[in-house]
C-alpha cells in the first residue's frame, strides 16, 4: 500500500494524476501492432462531492482516448437540466504517471469528459476513484492522506 | 516517459458525438429490458453488435471488431443515474 500526502493549498487538495488508456484499448492497440500512447500527468483536484471523476476533453485527447459511452451529469443546485456528456474508459494513478510504473497502482475508471470550473486543474477526482483508497482528512496539518 | 500536459485556453479538441448510438439505445431499451437487463450492449453507429456480461468484454469485442475509435457501451437498465459534479462547468 502507498501513502500519499496531499497538501491542502489555496486551490484545495490538488495532486498530480497519471492518465492513460484503459487496459482493453491498450491491448487492442498492441494486438493491431500499433504503439500505445504514453501516459500523461495532469493536475487534478480531489473533489469528494463528485460522484464521478471528470477529465478535461483536451487531456483525454492528449492520450488519444476515444469515447466509449455517455452519461448524464449535473451540478447540484443548478436550475438547468442534466447534460449528456461522453464517457472515456481510462486508467488513473495518484501521484502522476512517472511514479506509477507498477500496474497495480493504476485504477480503471469511466470518466466524464467535462471541463473543470477551476482552470488550473484538468481533472476532478471523484468518489469512484477515491473508492479505491482510504482517505484521511488531517485538519491539524492541513493535508489529506490517501492510503491506496 | 510520461509527459506533463499543459493546455492553453482555447486549445481545443472537438468532442465526438455518440448521439446516434444513444438514440439507438433509447429506441430499443424497453424491448431489451426483458432479455438483457444488466448486460452491456455494444453499439457502433446504428449497428447493435451484441450483449456482453461485462463492460470490459464489450470494449474488447468492439475494438477487435470495429478498430480503435469511438464506441458506445452501456449497461442495459430501466433507469439512468445522474452524476453530480459540483466543480465542473456544466
Amino acid at each position: 500500500m502507498a501513502l500519499i500526502r496531499v497538501p491542502i493549498g489555496a486551490d484545495g487538495p490538488v495532486i498530480d494524476l497519471g492518465i492513460w488508456l484503459a487496459r482493453a484499448l491498450a491491448h487492442a492497440l498492441v494486438a493491431q501492432g500499433r504503439a500505445v500512447p504514453s501516459p500523461q500527468t495532469i493536475r487534478a483536484l480531489i473533489d469528494t462531492g463528485a460522484d464521478r471523476t471528470a477529465i478535461h476533453p483536451n487531456a483525454l485527447a492528449s492520450i488519444a482516448s476515444p469515447p466509449s459511452g455517455t452519461t448524464l451529469v449535473r451540478r447540484p443546485g443548478s436550475t438547468t437540466a442534466a447534460r449528456r456528456v461522453n464517457l472515456h474508459d481510462v486508467r488513473l494513478a495518484f501521484g502522476g504517471a512517472v511514479v506509477s510504473p507498477r500496474s497495480g497502482s493504476w485504477v480503471e475508471v469511466e470518466s466524464a469528459a467535462v471541463v473543470p470550473a477551476d482552470p488550473s486543474v484538468l481533472a476532478l477526482i471523484g468518489r469512484d476513484m477515491l473508492a479505491h483508497c482510504q482517505f484521511v482528512y488531517d485538519g491539524l496539518k492541513g493535508e489529506l492522506l490517501l492510503i491506496c | 516517459m510520461a509527459e506533463k500536459v499543459r493546455l492553453r485556453p482555447g486549445q481545443g479538441s472537438r468532442a465526438v458525438s455518440l448521439s446516434r448510438e444513444q438514440a439507438v439505445y433509447e429506441a430499443n431499451l424497453s424491448r431489451w429490458l426483458a432479455d438483457h437487463e444488466g448486460e452491456y450492449v455494444l453499439i457502433k453507429g446504428y449497428k447493435v453488435d451484441g450483449f456482453y456480461e461485462s463492460r470490459d468484454e464489450a470494449l474488447t469485442a468492439g475494438y477487435s471488431r470495429f478498430g480503435i475509435g469511438p464506441l458506445f457501451v452501456k449497461q442495459v437498465s430501466p433507469s439512468e443515474p445522474v452524476d453530480h459534479i459540483p466543480s465542473a462547468l456544466i
